[in-house]
């Protein structure tokens, strides 16, 4: 099976919506300002749940904020 | 140093403080136990075995506390924030990964029990040892998930 793994586009977006910082994004969603920059690094996946209440943050699908990319499709 | 945050120094501080108790306590009690089971302290009590135990948990309990107040002092923003998910899941996989530690420690000793014919005192300094291992490796792995990502 090919290694799949989760980015985001969580950096990008933040400067997009008016350079907002990591803990206000961290306070909106809910979690530290450690665990947005451990996602921005793709060091941690976020729980369903947080990943929507990011997405919500930036008024954007989910699908937009998170993509699952397979080894192949990163070539 | 200067990136960690205060989740990070707290697991490798505790790490330390483990490492560094143990080193204090284990040479000295294992001689003592040893030296009790074979009936050559002269001038020494089992009391003063359970006292110089008591004074290492003493000791770890006083750096932890220490070097925590210390910590939350430097970095009051970060030490006042709730753990998160994140900080849940890196806790729960620590404990995991020390207690595969422990039991396989446990398992170990029960073997070495069983083959070789060592006093009770010994034996509880091991599984002693076993405990502070796991409780190192813990701390040790607490730190990597957070720094390795998870």
């Amino acid at each position: 099976m090919a290694k799949k793994r989760i980015t985001n586009a969580v950096r990008t977006l933040r400067f997009q919506c008016g350079e907002m910082t990591q803990a206000e994004l961290a306070k909106r969603i809910g979690v530290t300002r450690q665990t947005v920059i451990a996602i921005e690094n793709d060091k941690y996946s976020p729980s369903l749940e947080v990943a929507f209440r990011i997405a919500d943050v930036f008024g954007l699908p989910i699908t937009d904020v998170f993509q699952y990319e397979t080894a192949a499709r990163r070539k | 140093m200067k990136n960690l945050s205060f989740r990070e120094l707290s697991a490798l501080g505790s790490a330390l403080a483990v490492i560094f108790s143990a080193y204090a306590y284990f040479p000295d009690a294992l001689w003592l136990s040893a030296a009790f089971s074979a009936g050559t302290t002269q001038g020494l009590e089992r009391t003063d075995l359970v006292k110089f135990a008591l004074g290492m948990v003493l000791l770890l309990i006083v750096i932890e506390v220490v070097y925590h107040v210390i910590l939350a002092i430097l970095m009051r923003s970060e030490a006042h924030e709730p753990a998160d998910e994140r900080d849940r899941l890196i806790g729960m996989k620590a404990v995991r990964i020390g207690y595969g530690v422990i039991v396989t420690g446990i398992v170990l000793l029960a073997g070495y029990l069983l083959t070789v014919d060592i006093s009770g005192l010994v034996a509880v300094q091991y599984l002693l040892l076993v405990l502070f291992i796991g409780e190192g490796v813990r701390y040790a792995s607490q730190f990597l998930l957070y720094r390795l990502g998870i």
